[in-house]
């Protein structure tokens, strides 16, 4: 009986982990079409994305365009893809700009929004959900997985 | 100051990132609102004030991805915790000597910023500090401006690992010295002025790929002389300041733990009133739960002792004929704050202190009970903040 018990606990656990991985948020690492690289490990983005890295390999500035820090979008990001978490960005990125570090990331309202400042701006980079429609004049970054 | 402050704020309303290709200019403005209760630690005791104003502007020019250059200038009024007015935060050089995937250094030549501990390189600036007043501990707010920045050089790298990266900081430099600095260092009765040799720091960290985990270590060691003037009650002489500290932090989803220890020795020579050498030992440990993306709360406790071998300070007291009382011996600080982000870029931050004993509200190298404090005091403190 109580190895029942262990089975039908672990068939819930197994079971939540499935349906926790299906609802796992996807995202996209989009770009301005001046940006040469198009595909980039997941180091090298989150070195993008906590201002460590601030040129492209042509030596054009990086501009990093993020979402508001209380946006879902932004804390799936941080979460889902970059492992990390809202606060961490916020102090990282305020800690760089205000110790001569480096450029303040731009901050935007929406996902169309960012899409738009990534297209205007050359060297920006930035992420949209993945069933987001795509609109002209941005490139798409493949994110290639750690081996 | 207030038409300053005015200017700033409206800046930061009308204004946002101002950027073209090669120029940045950011800045920051915060006033609080404070009371010490039972201590002069920021101002008359048991008296409200208006003494917690931060501003700060910067520039930055990108030359090129080899080199830029990078300057702030901030005001600072904290009352009595350091000498208020403009000051050249930071101004240097910063060259790109290695940026490979796995490498990357860094030279920063002029005046440079400390990053060897958790909340150095931007103590001044009040969006980047979990509280309005940090651990006195580690950032002891009297040998604040000798702590921030240095004129000198200052490498950073970082390695890639397999498992995480390594960073590691090394500089060298020395800092001007004000006759204010001069009192925090030896107190009000010096009259004389005091100059830094040298200041060398080295540290190094290491953090998980996610940096959810964060572990450093870090020396620092400086010498200092004093020379005495006419009817000055120190004699010539000289100091040795020697720090080695750890640092670990833990990042989970909803909370944060920090924690730095450290032990600092303190050798004089020369005729100095009271003086002796000393090793003092002291450290933080904070905690900091984000409810939201919007609120946090924050839990810290902070210990120091000014001498490891006297504790309770009583040998302190005897040795100066009870002129300093023994509670100067030591310092326990509880800190329970909040921090409301209004906005991307507005936050109201607001904080308690219960403190018992008044270590670090001593001179660093000589021991004196100005500013002056009752054995058990309190600070509260609100501070109003934006940055654009």
């Amino acid at each position: 009986m109580p190895r029942l018990g262990i089975w039908i606990l672990l068939s819930i656990l197994v079971g939540n982990t499935f349906i926790v991985q299906a609802k796992t948020p996807e995202y996209l690492v989009i770009a301005n079409e001046s940006v040469a690289e198009t595909a980039i490990d997941v180091s090298t983005l989150r070195q993008i994305f906590t201002a460590r890295k601030q040129f492209w390999s042509n030596g054009a500035a990086i501009k990093v365009v993020m979402q508001q820090q209380k946006s879902s979008e932004h804390t799936h990001f941080c979460r889902y893809r970059l492992g990390m978490f809202p606060y961490q960005l916020q102090r990282m990125w305020l800690q760089v700009t205000y110790s001569g570090q480096g450029d303040a990331a731009v901050i935007v309202d929406s996902t169309e929004d960012l899409m738009a400042t990534v297209k205007a701006t050359p060297g920006a980079v930035g992420y949209i959900p993945a069933d987001t429609k795509l609109i002209d004049g941005l490139i798409i970054v493949v994110i290639k997985e750690a081996r | 100051m207030r038409i300053f402050l005015g200017m700033l704020l409206t800046m930061a309303i009308c204004y946002d990132v101002h950027a073209d290709n090669h120029w940045s200019f950011n800045g920051f403005a915060a006033q609080g609102v404070t009371r010490s209760e039972n201590s002069s630690f920021i101002d008359d005791a048991n008296k409200t004030s208006l003494n917690l104003t931060e501003l700060g502007a910067n520039v930055r020019y990108t030359a090129n991805d080899k080199l830029q250059v990078v300057a702030q200038v901030v005001y600072l009024d904290g009352g009595n915790r350091y000498p208020d007015g403009v000051r050249l935060d930071y101004a240097f050089l910063d060259y790109h000597l290695v940026d490979t995937n796995k490498d990357k250094i860094n030279l920063h030549l002029g005046r440079y910023k400390n990053r060897h501990w958790l909340y150095s390189a931007t103590r001044d600036v009040p969006q980047t500090r979990p509280s309005i007043i940090l651990p006195q501990s580690i950032y002891f707010d009297g040998f604040r401006d000798v702590a921030l920045r240095s004129d000198g050089l200052s490498f950073l790298g970082r390695h890639g690992l397999q498992k995480g990266e390594l960073e590691w900081n090394w500089s060298f430099g020395k800092s001007d010295f004000s006759g204010d600095l001069t009192q925090s260092l030896l107190g009000n009765q010096a009259r004389g002025r005091t100059e830094q040799r040298y200041v060398h720091q080295a540290s190094v960290y290491w953090s998980t790929p996610t940096l959810n985990w964060q572990f450093g270590i870090s020396l620092l060691d400086s010498a200092f002389e004093y020379k005495s003037r006419a009817l000055d009650l120190l004699g010539d002489g000289e100091s040795r300041f020697q720090r080695a500290q750890l640092s670990l932090r833990y990042s989970a989803p909803n909370f944060e733990i920090s924690s730095e220890i450290l032990q600092e020795s303190v050798e004089l020579t020369g005729a100095v009133l009271f003086a002796s050498n000393r090793t003092g030992q002291g450290g933080y440990v904070q905690y900091q739960h984000y409810l939201n993306p919007v609120l946090s709360g924050l839990l810290r406790y902070d210990v120091y002792y000014a001498d490891k071998d006297d504790k309770s300070g009583n040998r302190l007291s005897t040795r100066t004929g009870n002129a300093i009382p023994a509670y100067y011996g030591y310092m326990r600080t509880a800190t329970f704050g909040l921090q409301w982000n209004m906005s991307e870029r507005w936050r109201l931050q607001a904080e308690y202190h219960n403190v018992t004993g008044a270590g670090r509200l001593s001179p660093l190298l000589v021991p004196n009970a100005l500013p002056q404090a009752e054995k058990r005091w309190h600070i509260f403190a609100i501070q109003f903040m934006t940055w654009f």
